[in-house]
Protein backbone atom coordinates (compact mmCIF):
# COMPACT_ATOMS: atom_id res chain seq x y z
CA UNK A 1 0.00 0.00 0.00
CA UNK A 2 1.80 3.24 -1.08
CA UNK A 3 1.38 6.21 1.82
CA UNK A 4 0.30 9.21 2.19
CA UNK A 5 2.60 11.74 3.96
CA UNK A 6 0.62 12.94 6.67
CA UNK A 7 -0.44 16.43 6.96
CA UNK A 8 1.70 19.03 7.79
CA UNK A 9 -0.05 20.03 10.80
CA UNK A 10 0.12 16.78 12.07
CA UNK A 11 3.92 16.16 11.74
CA UNK A 12 4.58 19.42 13.07
CA UNK A 13 2.36 18.69 16.45
CA UNK A 14 4.23 15.20 16.21
CA UNK A 15 7.84 17.11 16.33
CA UNK A 16 6.89 19.49 18.58
CA UNK A 17 5.31 17.06 21.17
CA UNK A 18 6.01 13.41 20.83
CA UNK A 19 8.99 13.25 23.12
CA UNK A 20 7.21 15.39 25.74
CA UNK A 21 3.95 13.27 25.46
CA UNK A 22 5.61 10.09 25.89
CA UNK A 23 7.72 11.16 28.66
CA UNK A 24 3.99 12.10 30.19
CA UNK A 25 3.05 8.80 29.39
CA UNK A 26 5.62 6.76 31.22
CA UNK A 27 5.27 8.53 33.98
CA UNK A 28 1.41 7.65 34.42
CA UNK A 29 1.67 4.61 33.26
CA UNK A 30 5.27 3.47 34.30
CA UNK A 31 5.77 1.17 31.27
CA UNK A 32 7.91 1.90 27.82
CA UNK A 33 5.53 0.07 25.82
CA UNK A 34 2.11 1.45 27.24
CA UNK A 35 3.83 5.22 26.92
CA UNK A 36 4.65 4.25 23.58
CA UNK A 37 0.89 2.61 22.97
CA UNK A 38 -0.80 5.84 24.84
CA UNK A 39 1.62 8.72 22.37
CA UNK A 40 0.48 6.00 19.25
CA UNK A 41 -3.37 6.49 20.28
CA UNK A 42 -3.10 10.18 21.42
CA UNK A 43 -1.77 11.16 17.81
CA UNK A 44 -4.58 8.99 16.02
CA UNK A 45 -7.06 10.82 17.77
CA UNK A 46 -5.37 14.00 17.14
CA UNK A 47 -5.83 13.20 13.42
CA UNK A 48 -9.61 12.16 13.63
CA UNK A 49 -10.31 15.27 15.37
CA UNK A 50 -7.76 17.89 13.91
CA UNK A 51 -10.81 20.17 12.78
CA UNK A 52 -11.37 20.36 16.40
CA UNK A 53 -8.40 22.31 16.97
CA UNK A 54 -9.28 25.88 16.28
CA UNK A 55 -5.50 27.03 18.30
CA UNK A 56 -2.32 25.67 17.46
CA UNK A 57 -1.26 27.25 20.34
CA UNK A 58 -3.72 24.78 22.44
CA UNK A 59 -1.98 21.91 20.72
CA UNK A 60 -0.02 20.86 23.71
CA UNK A 61 -2.98 20.85 26.48
CA UNK A 62 -5.46 19.73 23.88
CA UNK A 63 -3.19 16.80 23.02
CA UNK A 64 -2.09 16.13 26.70
CA UNK A 65 -5.84 16.08 27.65
CA UNK A 66 -6.39 13.61 24.89
CA UNK A 67 -3.27 11.44 26.22
CA UNK A 68 -4.91 11.03 30.25
CA UNK A 69 -8.31 10.62 28.60
CA UNK A 70 -7.01 7.50 26.53
CA UNK A 71 -5.12 6.44 29.87
CA UNK A 72 -8.25 7.05 32.50
CA UNK A 73 -9.89 4.62 30.31
CA UNK A 74 -7.45 2.14 30.38
CA UNK A 75 -7.16 2.40 34.25
CA UNK A 76 -10.88 2.97 34.79
CA UNK A 77 -11.12 0.07 37.41
CA UNK A 78 -7.32 0.60 38.91
CA UNK A 79 -7.95 0.60 42.74
CA UNK A 80 -6.43 4.04 44.18
CA UNK A 81 -5.43 4.77 47.32
CA UNK A 82 -6.38 6.34 50.27
CA UNK A 83 -6.97 10.30 51.09
CA UNK A 84 -6.12 9.00 54.65
CA UNK A 85 -2.55 8.10 53.35
CA UNK A 86 -1.68 11.43 51.54
CA UNK A 87 -2.69 13.06 54.70
CA UNK A 88 -0.86 11.44 56.58
CA UNK A 89 2.20 11.91 54.01
CA UNK A 90 1.51 15.77 54.47
CA UNK A 91 2.04 15.57 58.08
CA UNK A 92 4.73 13.59 58.16
CA UNK A 93 6.95 16.02 55.72
CA UNK A 94 6.46 19.19 57.91
CA UNK A 95 10.49 18.28 58.55
CA UNK A 96 13.15 19.17 56.36
CA UNK A 97 13.66 16.46 53.34
CA UNK A 98 16.49 14.73 53.93
CA UNK A 99 19.73 14.57 50.98
CA UNK A 100 18.87 11.99 48.47
CA UNK A 101 19.54 10.59 45.41
CA UNK A 102 16.89 10.46 43.01
CA UNK A 103 16.12 7.37 41.03
CA UNK A 104 14.04 7.01 37.96
CA UNK A 105 12.72 3.88 38.98
CA UNK A 106 12.09 4.57 42.41
CA UNK A 107 10.69 7.95 41.42
CA UNK A 108 8.24 5.95 38.96
CA UNK A 109 7.01 3.53 41.82
CA UNK A 110 6.10 6.45 43.94
CA UNK A 111 4.52 7.72 41.52
CA UNK A 112 2.42 4.79 40.30
CA UNK A 113 1.49 4.92 44.26
CA UNK A 114 -0.47 7.82 44.04
CA UNK A 115 -3.83 8.31 42.80
CA UNK A 116 -4.17 9.90 39.23
CA UNK A 117 -5.78 13.08 40.08
CA UNK A 118 -2.53 13.68 42.34
CA UNK A 119 0.13 12.17 39.80
CA UNK A 120 -1.23 14.20 36.46
CA UNK A 121 -0.51 17.59 38.26
CA UNK A 122 2.34 16.65 39.35
CA UNK A 123 4.29 15.06 36.40
CA UNK A 124 2.53 18.35 34.37
CA UNK A 125 4.44 20.23 37.44
CA UNK A 126 7.88 19.35 37.58
CA UNK A 127 7.54 19.20 33.27
CA UNK A 128 7.71 22.88 34.02
CA UNK A 129 5.56 22.97 31.34
CA UNK A 130 2.19 24.50 32.27
CA UNK A 131 0.77 26.64 34.84
CA UNK A 132 -1.03 26.02 37.33
CA UNK A 133 -3.61 27.57 35.22
CA UNK A 134 -3.13 25.12 32.25
CA UNK A 135 -2.73 22.23 35.06
CA UNK A 136 -6.43 23.69 36.43
CA UNK A 137 -8.08 23.31 32.91
CA UNK A 138 -6.01 19.90 31.80
CA UNK A 139 -7.68 18.37 35.14
CA UNK A 140 -11.27 20.26 35.08
CA UNK A 141 -10.55 21.15 38.91
CA UNK A 142 -10.35 24.40 40.29
CA UNK A 143 -7.09 26.11 40.68
CA UNK A 144 -6.95 26.09 44.88
CA UNK A 145 -7.82 21.91 43.78
CA UNK A 146 -4.71 22.29 42.05
CA UNK A 147 -2.67 23.50 44.75
CA UNK A 148 -3.62 21.68 47.61
CA UNK A 149 -3.03 18.59 45.16
CA UNK A 150 0.60 19.62 44.03
CA UNK A 151 1.77 20.32 47.75
CA UNK A 152 0.14 17.08 49.43
CA UNK A 153 1.59 14.98 45.98
CA UNK A 154 5.12 16.33 46.61
CA UNK A 155 5.00 16.19 50.36
CA UNK A 156 4.15 12.30 49.36
CA UNK A 157 7.04 11.93 46.94
CA UNK A 158 9.49 13.78 49.36
CA UNK A 159 8.62 11.22 52.10
CA UNK A 160 8.03 8.21 49.60
CA UNK A 161 11.82 8.99 48.16
CA UNK A 162 13.24 8.94 51.77
CA UNK A 163 11.89 6.29 53.05
CA UNK A 164 10.18 8.26 55.44
CA UNK A 165 6.37 7.31 54.42
CA UNK A 166 4.66 4.42 54.65
CA UNK A 167 3.80 2.34 51.87
CA UNK A 168 0.45 3.22 50.83
CA UNK A 169 -2.19 0.54 51.06
CA UNK A 170 -4.98 0.94 47.48
CA UNK B 1 3.51 35.15 59.50
CA UNK B 2 3.89 31.66 61.43
CA UNK B 3 6.38 28.65 59.81
CA UNK B 4 3.38 26.73 58.61
CA UNK B 5 1.74 29.03 57.12
CA UNK B 6 5.08 30.01 54.97
CA UNK B 7 5.71 26.69 54.14
CA UNK B 8 2.10 25.72 52.53
CA UNK B 9 2.97 29.53 50.75
CA UNK B 10 6.63 27.92 50.21
CA UNK B 11 5.92 24.95 48.58
CA UNK B 12 3.96 26.58 45.31
CA UNK B 13 6.40 29.56 45.60
CA UNK B 14 7.66 28.18 42.32
CA UNK B 15 5.17 29.95 40.08
CA UNK B 16 4.92 33.17 42.16
CA UNK B 17 3.02 34.83 39.45
CA UNK B 18 0.29 33.01 40.04
CA UNK B 19 -0.29 33.30 43.38
CA UNK B 20 -0.92 36.56 43.75
CA UNK B 21 -3.61 37.49 45.84
CA UNK B 22 -3.71 34.08 47.16
CA UNK B 23 -1.26 34.49 49.92
CA UNK B 24 0.61 37.53 51.40
CA UNK B 25 4.06 36.39 49.38
CA UNK B 26 5.87 39.99 50.98
CA UNK B 27 5.30 38.20 54.08
CA UNK B 28 6.06 35.01 53.17
CA UNK B 29 9.48 36.52 52.25
CA UNK B 30 10.11 38.68 55.01
CA UNK B 31 9.28 35.57 56.92
CA UNK B 32 12.26 33.67 55.16
CA UNK B 33 14.65 36.23 55.78
CA UNK B 34 14.15 36.30 59.49
CA UNK B 35 13.68 32.25 60.18
CA UNK B 36 16.48 30.50 58.87
CA UNK B 37 14.63 26.84 59.59
CA UNK B 38 12.15 27.94 56.76
CA UNK B 39 14.89 29.29 54.78
CA UNK B 40 16.79 25.87 55.31
CA UNK B 41 13.29 24.09 54.21
CA UNK B 42 12.58 26.38 51.05
CA UNK B 43 15.99 25.91 49.93
CA UNK B 44 16.14 21.29 50.47
CA UNK B 45 12.21 21.70 48.99
CA UNK B 46 13.81 23.32 45.78
CA UNK B 47 16.51 21.21 45.48
CA UNK B 48 14.38 18.22 45.76
CA UNK B 49 12.10 19.30 43.17
CA UNK B 50 14.89 20.25 40.86
CA UNK B 51 15.92 16.65 40.96
CA UNK B 52 13.25 15.31 40.47
CA UNK B 53 12.24 17.57 37.30
CA UNK B 54 15.60 16.63 36.19
CA UNK B 55 14.29 13.11 36.70
CA UNK B 56 11.16 13.56 34.78
CA UNK B 57 12.53 15.16 31.91
CA UNK B 58 15.66 12.96 31.47
CA UNK B 59 13.59 10.02 30.91
CA UNK B 60 14.65 8.67 27.13
CA UNK B 61 12.16 8.75 24.33
CA UNK B 62 12.84 5.65 22.38
CA UNK B 63 14.81 6.45 19.16
CA UNK B 64 12.63 5.30 16.88
CA UNK B 65 9.06 6.22 18.61
CA UNK B 66 9.04 9.06 15.88
CA UNK B 67 9.15 7.52 12.66
CA UNK B 68 7.17 4.97 14.19
CA UNK B 69 4.08 7.74 14.58
CA UNK B 70 4.60 9.31 11.38
CA UNK B 71 4.42 6.43 9.84
CA UNK B 72 0.88 4.93 11.76
CA UNK B 73 -0.26 8.32 11.10
CA UNK B 74 0.75 8.40 7.60
CA UNK B 75 -1.11 4.73 7.01
CA UNK B 76 -3.72 5.88 8.79
CA UNK B 77 -4.43 8.87 6.14
CA UNK B 78 -3.55 6.83 3.38
CA UNK B 79 -6.75 3.99 4.92
CA UNK B 80 -8.72 7.33 5.35
CA UNK B 81 -11.94 7.75 2.75
CA UNK B 82 -11.06 10.68 0.36
CA UNK B 83 -14.96 11.83 1.59
CA UNK B 84 -13.27 12.28 4.91
CA UNK B 85 -10.26 13.55 4.62
CA UNK B 86 -11.47 17.63 4.37
CA UNK B 87 -11.72 16.36 8.22
CA UNK B 88 -8.20 16.64 8.78
CA UNK B 89 -7.94 19.85 7.90
CA UNK B 90 -7.07 22.35 10.51
CA UNK B 91 -9.67 25.16 10.73
CA UNK B 92 -7.50 27.88 10.24
CA UNK B 93 -5.70 26.66 6.93
CA UNK B 94 -9.77 26.52 5.26
CA UNK B 95 -9.50 29.52 6.90
CA UNK B 96 -6.58 30.74 5.05
CA UNK B 97 -8.45 30.07 2.09
CA UNK B 98 -10.28 33.08 2.50
CA UNK B 99 -13.73 31.42 2.75
CA UNK B 100 -15.72 31.36 6.37
CA UNK B 101 -16.49 28.08 7.60
CA UNK B 102 -20.35 28.81 7.02
CA UNK B 103 -19.25 29.91 3.02
CA UNK B 104 -16.92 26.78 3.03
CA UNK B 105 -20.61 24.90 4.50
CA UNK B 106 -22.60 26.15 1.79
CA UNK B 107 -19.99 25.56 -1.15
CA UNK B 108 -19.74 21.65 0.34
CA UNK B 109 -23.96 21.60 -0.19
CA UNK B 110 -24.32 23.39 -3.31
CA UNK B 111 -21.40 20.80 -4.45
CA UNK B 112 -23.20 17.68 -3.42
CA UNK B 113 -26.55 19.08 -4.89
CA UNK B 114 -24.78 19.72 -8.34
CA UNK B 115 -23.33 16.01 -8.13
CA UNK B 116 -26.53 14.31 -7.35
CA UNK B 117 -28.33 16.52 -9.94
CA UNK B 118 -25.46 15.20 -12.59
CA UNK B 119 -26.38 11.57 -11.51
CA UNK B 120 -30.44 12.56 -12.10
CA UNK B 121 -29.54 13.77 -15.65
CA UNK B 122 -26.92 10.97 -16.62
CA UNK B 123 -29.49 8.37 -14.92
CA UNK B 124 -32.33 10.21 -17.28
CA UNK B 125 -29.94 10.04 -20.33
CA UNK B 126 -29.41 6.48 -19.84
CA UNK B 127 -32.83 5.40 -20.00
CA UNK B 128 -33.67 7.69 -22.64
CA UNK B 129 -31.23 5.91 -25.25
CA UNK B 130 -32.83 3.83 -27.37
CA UNK B 131 -33.21 0.14 -26.38
CA UNK B 132 -35.03 -3.10 -26.58
CA UNK B 133 -38.41 -2.17 -26.16
CA UNK B 134 -39.35 -4.52 -23.41
CA UNK B 135 -36.45 -4.52 -21.67
CA UNK B 136 -37.46 -1.99 -18.89
CA UNK B 137 -40.84 -2.78 -18.84
CA UNK B 138 -40.97 -6.74 -17.85
CA UNK B 139 -37.99 -8.85 -17.48
CA UNK B 140 -39.93 -12.17 -18.42
CA UNK B 141 -41.77 -10.56 -21.52
CA UNK B 142 -39.01 -9.29 -22.56
CA UNK B 143 -36.93 -12.58 -22.35
CA UNK B 144 -39.59 -14.13 -24.21
CA UNK B 145 -39.51 -11.90 -27.44
CA UNK B 146 -35.75 -10.73 -27.20
CA UNK B 147 -34.27 -14.01 -26.52
CA UNK B 148 -36.98 -15.79 -28.96
CA UNK B 149 -33.96 -17.81 -31.29
CA UNK B 150 -33.55 -20.44 -28.15
CA UNK B 151 -37.68 -20.72 -27.65
CA UNK B 152 -36.65 -21.86 -24.00
CA UNK B 153 -36.95 -19.42 -21.01
CA UNK B 154 -37.37 -20.00 -17.54
CA UNK B 155 -40.67 -19.77 -16.08
CA UNK B 156 -42.21 -20.15 -12.96
CA UNK B 157 -45.56 -20.71 -13.27
CA UNK B 158 -48.00 -23.20 -10.77
CA UNK B 159 -50.18 -25.84 -10.87
CA UNK B 160 -53.58 -26.28 -10.94
CA UNK B 161 -54.77 -30.11 -10.19
CA UNK B 162 -53.50 -31.43 -13.55
CA UNK B 163 -53.78 -28.89 -15.96
CA UNK B 164 -51.36 -26.57 -16.30
CA UNK B 165 -51.69 -23.24 -16.12
CA UNK B 166 -50.56 -19.66 -16.86
CA UNK B 167 -47.64 -17.74 -14.40
CA UNK B 168 -49.41 -15.95 -12.59
CA UNK B 169 -47.49 -12.73 -13.96
CA UNK B 170 -49.16 -13.34 -16.61
CA UNK B 171 -51.85 -12.17 -15.86
CA UNK B 172 -51.06 -8.75 -13.97
CA UNK B 173 -51.19 -6.39 -16.97
CA UNK B 174 -49.80 -3.37 -14.78
CA UNK B 175 -46.46 -4.92 -15.02
CA UNK B 176 -46.54 -4.34 -18.72
CA UNK B 177 -46.92 -0.90 -18.99
CA UNK B 178 -44.64 1.48 -19.50
CA UNK B 179 -42.40 3.70 -21.48
CA UNK B 180 -41.84 1.39 -24.33
CA UNK B 181 -45.14 -0.65 -24.12
CA UNK B 182 -48.49 0.19 -23.46
CA UNK B 183 -51.21 -2.73 -22.70
CA UNK B 184 -53.68 -1.28 -24.19
CA UNK B 185 -55.51 -3.52 -22.61
CA UNK B 186 -55.90 -7.41 -21.62
CA UNK B 187 -58.59 -9.86 -21.20
CA UNK B 188 -59.01 -11.86 -17.90
CA UNK B 189 -57.23 -15.26 -17.94
CA UNK B 190 -59.72 -17.20 -20.60
CA UNK B 191 -60.17 -20.77 -21.25
CA UNK B 192 -59.63 -21.08 -25.15
CA UNK B 193 -61.85 -24.06 -25.27
CA UNK B 194 -63.57 -25.29 -22.16
CA UNK B 195 -61.44 -26.95 -19.38
CA UNK B 196 -58.43 -27.17 -22.20
CA UNK B 197 -56.59 -24.01 -23.32
CA UNK B 198 -55.85 -21.33 -20.40
CA UNK B 199 -54.94 -18.16 -21.86
CA UNK B 200 -53.73 -14.45 -20.93
CA UNK B 201 -54.54 -12.15 -24.13
CA UNK B 202 -52.85 -8.89 -24.06
CA UNK B 203 -53.28 -5.96 -26.59
CA UNK B 204 -50.26 -3.80 -26.41
CA UNK B 205 -48.39 -0.55 -28.07
CA UNK B 206 -44.74 -0.79 -28.85
CA UNK B 207 -44.55 3.24 -27.98
CA UNK B 208 -41.45 5.51 -28.14
CA UNK B 209 -41.09 5.07 -31.44
CA UNK B 210 -41.80 7.01 -34.62
CA UNK B 211 -45.13 5.52 -34.85
CA UNK B 212 -46.56 3.00 -32.34
CA UNK B 213 -46.60 -0.60 -32.89
CA UNK B 214 -49.83 -2.06 -32.42
CA UNK B 215 -49.68 -5.83 -31.29
CA UNK B 216 -51.39 -8.85 -29.10
CA UNK B 217 -49.38 -11.19 -27.61
CA UNK B 218 -51.63 -14.89 -26.57
CA UNK B 219 -50.04 -16.88 -23.67
CA UNK B 220 -51.65 -20.49 -23.44
CA UNK B 221 -51.28 -23.81 -22.49
CA UNK B 222 -49.28 -26.19 -25.29
CA UNK B 223 -51.67 -28.65 -25.27
CA UNK B 224 -52.88 -28.74 -29.10
CA UNK B 225 -50.61 -26.33 -30.53
CA UNK B 226 -48.40 -26.75 -33.21
CA UNK B 227 -44.98 -24.87 -31.75
CA UNK B 228 -43.37 -22.33 -34.68
CA UNK B 229 -40.42 -21.14 -33.76
CA UNK B 230 -40.00 -19.46 -37.05
CA UNK B 231 -41.90 -15.74 -37.38
CA UNK B 232 -44.43 -16.16 -40.30
CA UNK B 233 -46.69 -13.83 -42.01
CA UNK B 234 -50.34 -14.51 -40.92
CA UNK B 235 -53.07 -12.28 -39.33
CA UNK B 236 -54.62 -12.52 -36.35
CA UNK B 237 -58.15 -12.68 -35.31
CA UNK B 238 -59.08 -10.54 -32.21
CA UNK B 239 -61.98 -12.26 -30.95
CA UNK B 240 -65.10 -10.13 -31.89
CA UNK B 241 -63.09 -7.68 -33.90
CA UNK B 242 -62.30 -6.77 -37.53
CA UNK B 243 -59.45 -9.35 -38.96
CA UNK B 244 -56.16 -7.82 -38.60
CA UNK B 245 -53.68 -8.59 -41.57
CA UNK B 246 -50.27 -7.34 -42.73
CA UNK B 247 -48.46 -8.02 -39.59
CA UNK B 248 -46.35 -10.77 -38.50
CA UNK B 249 -47.01 -13.51 -35.55
CA UNK B 250 -44.01 -15.11 -33.74
CA UNK B 251 -44.91 -18.30 -32.10
CA UNK B 252 -42.92 -20.18 -30.00
CA UNK B 253 -43.37 -22.66 -26.85
CA UNK B 254 -41.82 -22.71 -23.32
CA UNK B 255 -42.09 -25.86 -21.24
CA UNK B 256 -46.18 -26.40 -21.31
CA UNK B 257 -46.93 -23.21 -22.70
CA UNK B 258 -47.26 -21.15 -25.90
CA UNK B 259 -46.97 -18.01 -26.99
CA UNK B 260 -48.46 -16.23 -30.16
CA UNK B 261 -47.16 -12.31 -30.45
CA UNK B 262 -48.51 -10.72 -33.31
CA UNK B 263 -47.26 -7.66 -34.30
CA UNK B 264 -48.29 -5.17 -37.45
CA UNK B 265 -45.67 -4.96 -40.05
CA UNK B 266 -43.72 -7.09 -42.23
CA UNK B 267 -41.27 -9.74 -41.05
CA UNK B 268 -38.40 -7.32 -41.65
CA UNK B 269 -39.81 -5.08 -39.25
CA UNK B 270 -40.18 -7.21 -36.77
CA UNK B 271 -36.65 -8.42 -36.94
CA UNK B 272 -35.80 -4.69 -36.51
CA UNK B 273 -38.01 -4.87 -33.74
CA UNK B 274 -35.65 -6.65 -31.90
CA UNK B 275 -32.55 -4.84 -32.33
CA UNK B 276 -31.72 -3.36 -29.21
CA UNK B 277 -30.72 0.24 -30.50
CA UNK B 278 -32.04 0.70 -33.81
CA UNK B 279 -35.76 2.17 -34.62
CA UNK B 280 -38.05 1.49 -37.39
Amino acid sequence: MSQRPCAPLLTRLVDEHYALLFRYAYRLCGSIAEAEDLTQQTFLTAALKLDQLQDEKRAKSWLFAILRNHYLKRVRHEATITWETLDDAAEHSSGEAQEIEIDSELLQRALNELPEEFRSPLILFYFEEFSYQEIAEHMGVALGTVMSRLSRGKSYLRLRLTQIAPVPSS
Amino acid sequence: MNCSTARVALELMARPDELRGKFDLEATVDHLESCTECAALVRSRRQFDLMIADTMRSMPVPESLREQLLTILALHEAQRPMASVTRIVPTNQLAASGFSPRVLRWIAIAACLFVASAMLFGLHLARSLPQFPLDSVHPHFAALIGHNGQNLVPFNKFEDGQTARLPQSHLRTDLLQGPRLFVLHSTEDVWIRRRTRHAAVYFFELTGRARPIPGVLVVLTRDGIDSASQPRESSFLESGAKPVTGGVVSTWTEGSLTYLCYVQGTERELSLLWQPTRTL
